[in-house]
This record gives structure tokens, C-alpha cells and sequence, in this order.
């Protein structure tokens, strides 16, 4: 009987996620959907997903980067919950895409012979390269094809963090950037701090962190057995479960050993410096200039105000704005980590006030 | 007796409820101000414990169940009961000796609300709670950072733990800076037109509404010292802790806290190597967000939070 259920389980998370592989709904009226592949100069083959009006209404393409273990459907995941969608359909020209080894980018294949890896690519890209490489190539391409001189970027949590990065590293030219729940501390003081102490001596000894195939499995009891992970990732009060599975389904990705080697630096020592120690990231928040909108998810358990707030107190512009994303900012809930572009009313009440800050910045 | 300290002994005879007795007494600030000081005594103490409330809000926020009038039959009757139990009986029922003060402006302590005149409460009531010994301190709110503040100070601190107490200015505008911009007192029980007093203090926590009347019958601050605040949140002194810390500190932090941020009252825990936290939400295995209020009011709070702070008590207070 246990091994059956056990079997059906298995068998529905292998099938289940096949039922969200494709974003639900139409892109939207006078909205084109154009799915673009862009080569890194390291040979990377990234998937980026363009959503765009026929004639855009701004100068300035906005390049959108996902968190760690996701991937771009985290901001396309259906009609609803596609913020890429809802920004082209008030005139911007989106793209979003999957930064190497997620979504539909290259993944990264485990070496069983030194010959598999002379035709792939290995588990051997860490967060700097996000900054160094990923991310440029998009924007460049952006670039060649809208001709502006410059991109707007809207990062959610490790993607707030590759901005930072890749400004420090002078790697991309930003008109306007919106930071949603990137953490700059690393040390939140919670019971993760525990948690990520006792996990870290033992993943990062791996070449890579499995986190896509568990997820499947855990994608057809999502909704009757909550994983005590829910509360750091989510206000469940504010994301439908629904939505959750669906995102579980597709939006969750494996991690290199590199990068989660970085991070483990980046908590184990409460700092946000390049894994050769040569830049440190935190420190230069200071020299950027970018008109930037940090946003910290008022009840984000994983990037919590506190840890967000230091880069906008840091940064090194006036022309800075600070968003507490909770029912005292005029919101309709207190928003936690995923629920920023999954939640149900991000549409009506979040995203309005991101697209404002770009759209200010136009003018 | 010692000028300052104790003045007037118990005015009347201790109210037994269950095991535990409440008794009142009044404190000279040391100015002249005379302060109301409210004792929980169990039948056997083991170690002192003040406990402060946010300025301008009475000792009800403490024990909303409690007599208004020693020797009264309760304040509130039965039917309006809260389900959760105060942090004043609640520490007495588990062998504290608990102080409770009412600062000045407030209840029935005299004088005018102000930052300065409440460091002279803080210290008076410091030396009285310590009958000679060391007390720990639980200050909610501001109260909590006038006590990390006794950091230092020499004073017979054993360990202070403060719910929700902010060590920094707000990073953006905040709730609280957006009710005081009107100016004026701000009376939490008939709040100005555009100050929602849920959102600041109770949001998203379940709290009994007798609780809750209780504890925001009388809960005001005045016109002048809501300025003082104002001119606070624009330019925020971070008070220099020692290092080492004289005692141990715990900053208790409510994610769902819109009076102060949870971004200031994170605030503390950098303020010193060896501040200890606690978050009082999921992150930390509680069933909900807590807010200003709800920390020391909410339902759940005596499950979630009380047995915790309790337990943290004891083992800074040492051996019992």
C-alpha cells in the first residue's frame, strides 16, 4: 500500500510538471511573444523570452533576471501571473531571461567522461559569472536589437544581486534598475542562519545541488502537505496554492557547486564580495549612480527588510527609492518572498508602482 | 529609605488571585514625578523582573485581565476575558517577581511625557525592582531601547530583552512617520483622522477585544512628545553599546511591527557583538507574523512568545 503511494507519487511528479511546461494564455492583445536564444562569449547558449507591444512606448528595453534555484517562468508562469505580459502590455519592450543552467538555457551535464564535457559544459559557473558574463550578453543584445544605449533591469532576489554586481563590474550600461527582495546581508539572524550552518559544510561539497527533481516530486502534494520551507518563501496568505504548484512544477532549478560555494562564503562570512575576494560588492554600492527602486517584501522571510535595506541606504545616488511591499505602503497585502511577481494581487498593486518608477524615469 | 527610591509603601492589601498577588506602589522619579509601580508577586519568587511598556501605553498592555483598583474584583468581568493571558500574571504564575511600571504622563504616574523625564523613570524603577539585587528587564517598544541603553550605565541590570524596540530611524518614511506628520497628541483609542491605529499596532494578529480595549483605553502620547519622536525618526541617535555587553540583550523582532520598523528594531542586534535575536514570526516557528501589539497581547502570543522570553529569563537571570 505505502509502496504504492510512494509509486503514484513518483509517476504523478514525473508527469505533473509536463502539465505547466508551456506558459498558459495568450501573450495578450498587440503583444508578441518571442522566444530568442543569446550565446554567451563563453559559449553558453541562454534562453530569453521577449514580450513586446508592436511599437513599444519607451526608449529603454527592461532586461528582468529570476532568483537563485529559479528561472524566467517565475515571471511568466500563466496569463495571470506573467509579469512580462503585463509590462508589455503598457508599452514595454520585456525580455527575461534564464541565466545559464535553468529554464530553457543550457543546462549543465555531470561529467561521467572527459569527452562529454569537450561538447558541453560543466557545473563550473558560480554567481560572478552571472555578473560577468550572462547578463551582459543579454543586455548586448538588447541592445543590437532595439538600438537603445542603455537597458532599465528589474531583478527579484539573486537577480537584484547580479545587477549590483554587474554595475560594480561596470559590465552593463543601466537607465533605471528595480531591486525586489535582494538581500545584501546574509545573516538574518533566524533560525536559516541554523539551518543553512548545518546544511552548507555538506552541500558544498557536491559539483551541483539537485533542487529541480526533488521539486517535481514534491509538485502533487504541494497542496495537501505544505513543506516547512512554505513560510521563508512565501506569505501563504497572499499566493495561491495553486500557483505555488505550478511554479514548483517549473520555475525551480539545480545549482552549480560554484555557486553554492559563493553563497556559502556570502553567509558564512556576512559579506557580498566576488569569489576572488578582489571586488567587494557591498562596498561599491556606494560609487553606483543608477536611479534605483529597492523593494523588500514587508513579511519576506528569506530576504527580510533588514537585510535588503543596507543597499539602499548604501547606494550611492539620491535619486533612490525605498518600497516596503505591506498594507502600510498602500498595498493590498504584506508580501513575502515569491509572492512579489506569484502573488495574486502583485498586478493590481506592485507591479503598478514598479512600472511607475521606470516609467518616471523615461520622461 | 533611600531618596529616590521607594516612597510609599503598598497602598493597599495584596489582591489574591489564584497564587498570585498584585499590589501598588509609588516611586519618586527622582524629580518629584510620582510613578505608579505595580507588583505580581507568586508565592515563591526566585528572580525580579521589570517590565516596561511602549511610553504612553498603561500596564494593562501587560495584564489586560487586571484590577485597575488593588482589591478590586477584576476590571473587566470574566465575560470579556481575554484568552491570553497577560506577560505580567503570566511571569509571576512561573516564579518571577514582576514590576510593572507605568511611565511618566501615563496611568496613574504623574508628570508630563518626555524622552528625558523617562530616564530618570527607568532608573528609579531599575533600583526599586532590584531590591538590592539585579533585576531583568522586558521593555516593549522604546522601552526597550531606554533599556539596552542601561548598557554601561552600571546600574543592577541582569539582562534585558526588548520586544520590538528600534535602534534606528526608518528606512523610508514609515507608518508612524506619516501619523505624526499631522502634528499633535496622538490618542491611540480616538486617533486623528487618517491614522489607522490597527495598521501601526495590531496588524494581522488576533487579539482579544477586551485585550485590546484595555490596553488602548488610555494608550496616548502627548502633543509634546509626539514631537520629540517626530525629531527622532528625521535624525535617529544610535545609542553606543559596550563591548563586551555589561549584560546579555535580546532584541525580539515583530516583521508585522508598523510603528517601528522591523528594519530599526533589527537595529539593536547590530548594535553590539552578543545581542541575541529572535524573530517573532514563521521564520522562527511561530504560527503568524506578530505585529507591535500583538507581541505582547496577541492570542497566540503566550504559546508562541511568553514560554520563550520566560525560558531566555532564566537563563540569563543564572542560577535561580
Amino acid at each position: 500500500m505505502r509502496r504504492g503511494a510512494l509509486a503514484a507519487v513518483f509517476l504523478a511528479g514525473c508527469f505533473v510538471p509536463k502539465m505547466y511546461a508551456r506558459p498558459r494564455g495568450d501573450p495578450g492583445a498587440h503583444v508578441v511573444r518571442e522566444d530568442r536564444a543569446v550565446v554567451t562569449p563563453d559559449g553558453w547558449r541562454l534562453a530569453v523570452v521577449r514580450y513586446h507591444p508592436e511599437r513599444p512606448a519607451h526608449r529603454h528595453p527592461v532586461l528582468v533576471v529570476h532568483g537563485i534555484v529559479t528561472n524566467a517562468r517565475y515571471f511568466d508562469l500563466d496569463a495571470k501571473h506573467s509579469f512580462l505580459r503585463w509590462m508589455a502590455a503598457r508599452g514595454w519592450d520585456v525580455w527575461a531571461v534564464s541565466l545559464r543552467g535553468t529554464g530553457e538555457s543550457e543546462h549543465a551535464r555531470e561529467a561521467s567522461g572527459p569527452d562529454e564535457l569537450k561538447h558541453g559544459h560543466g557545473w563550473d559557473y558560480d554567481f560572478d559569472t552571472f555578473a560577468k558574463l550572462d547578463v551582459p550578453a543579454v543586455a548586448k543584445e538588447m541592445l543590437a536589437v532595439t538600438g537603445a544605449d542603455s537597458v532599465d533591469y528589474v531583478g527579484h532576489s539573486m537577480g537584484g544581486l547580479v545587477l549590483y554586481a554587474a554595475l560594480a563590474r561596470r559590465t552593463l550600461a543601466v537607465h533605471a534598475a528595480v531591486a525586489c527582495g535582494s538581500p545584501v546581508r546574509f545573516r538574518w539572524g533566524t533560525r536559516l542562519d541554523t539551518l543553512l550552518a548545518d546544511a552548507l559544510p555538506v552541500v558544498t561539497r557536491l559539483s551541483s545541488l539537485p533542487v529541480r527533481s526533488p521539486s517535481s516530486l514534491y509538485v502533487p502534494i504541494t497542496l495537501r502537505l505544505p513543506s516547512p520551507l512554505d513560510p521563508l518563501l512565501m506569505n501563504p496568505d497572499n499566493v495561491d496554492p495553486e500557483s505555488y504548484r505550478a511554479f514548483v512544477a517549473v520555475g525551480v532549478d539545480d545549482l552549480s557547486g560554484p555557486l553554492v560555494r559563493q553563497f556559502a562564503r556570502f553567509v558564512r562570512d556576512d559579506d557580498f564580495v566576488s569569489d576572488d575576494g578582489a571586488l567587494d560588492y557591498r562596498a561599491a554600492l556606494a560609487r553606483l549612480s543608477t536611479p534605483l527602486l529597492v523593494v523588500a517584501g514587508k513579511v519576506d522571510n528569506l530576504a527580510p527588510p533588514w537585510a535588503v535595506a543596507p543597499a539602499y541606504r548604501d547606494w550611492g545616488t539620491k535619486d533612490k527609492q525605498w518600497l516596503l511591499a505591506g498594507e502600510e505602503s498602500g498595498l493590498s497585502a504584506d508580501y513575502g518572498h515569491l509572492d512579489m511577481f506569484l502573488g495574486e494581487k502583485a498586478s493590481k498593486d506592485l507591479w503598478p508602482r514598479i512600472e511607475k518608477f521606470l516609467a518616471d524615469h523615461e520622461r | 529609605m533611600k531618596r529616590g527610591l521607594f516612597m510609599v509603601a503598598a497602598l493597599a492589601p495584596a489582591l489574591a488571585l489564584a497564587e498570585l498577588s498584585v499590589a501598588h506602589r509609588r516611586l519618586d522619579a527622582g524629580d518629584g514625578t510620582p510613578l505608579a509601580v505595580y507588583r505580581y508577586l507568586d508565592r515563591e519568587p526566585r528572580l525580579r523582573v521589570l517590565l516596561l511598556p511602549e511610553p504612553g501605553f498603561p500596564r494593562a498592555c501587560f495584564d489586560p485581565d487586571g484590577t485597575e483598583e488593588p482589591g478590586s474584583a477584576g476590571r473587566r468581568g470574566e465575560a470579556q476575558r481575554s484568552p491570553a493571558q497577560g506577560l505580567a500574571p503570566y511571569l509571576a504564575a512561573r516564579g518571577f517577581e514582576v514590576y510593572v511600571l507605568e511611565w511618566r504622563g501615563t496611568g496613574r504616574s504623574g508628570g508630563r511625557m518626555s524622552l528625558a523625564g523617562f530616564e530618570r523613570d527607568l532608573r528609579a524603577a531599575v533600583r526599586l525592582a532590584a531590591g538590592g539585587g539585579k533585576v531583568a528587564i522586558v521593555g516593549w517598544g522604546l522601552a526597550g531601547t531606554l533599556a539596552a541603553s542601561l548598557e554601561g550605565s552600571g546600574l543592577p541590570v541582569r539582562a534585558v530583552a526588548a520586544l520590538g524596540s528600534p535602534f534606528d530611524a526608518p528606512t523610508g518614511e514609515g507608518a508612524l512617520g506619516r501619523a505624526l506628520e499631522k502634528g499633535g497628541a496622538l490618542d491611540f483609542d480616538d486617533p486623528p483622522r487618517g491614522v489607522d491605529v490597527k495598521l501601526l499596532l495590531t496588524h494581522g494578529n488576533a487579539i482579544a477585544e477586551g485585550a485590546l480595549a484595555a490596553c488602548l483605553d488610555h494608550a496616548r502620547w502627548s502633543a509634546s512628545y509626539a514631537a520629540e519622536l517626530r525629531a527622532r525618526l528625521a535624525a535617529w541617535p544610535r545609542p553606543k553599546l559596550p563591548e563586551p555587553l555589561a549584560f546579555p540583550l535580546l532584541a525580539v523582532i515583530a516583521p508585522r511591527d508598523n510603528l517601528w520598523e522591523s528594519e530599526q528594531t533589527f537595529a539593536l542586534h547590530d548594535a553590539a557583538h552578543g545581542v541575541q535575536l529572535r524573530v517573532a514570526g514563521r521564520a522562527d516557528g511561530d504560527g503568524e507574523e506578530y505585529s507591535h501589539l500583538g507581541l505582547v497581547a496577541a492570542d497566540a502570543a503566550p504559546g508562541d512568545l511568553f514560554g520563550f522570553l520566560a525560558a531566555w529569563l532564566r537563563d540569563a537571570g543564572g542560577a535561580l
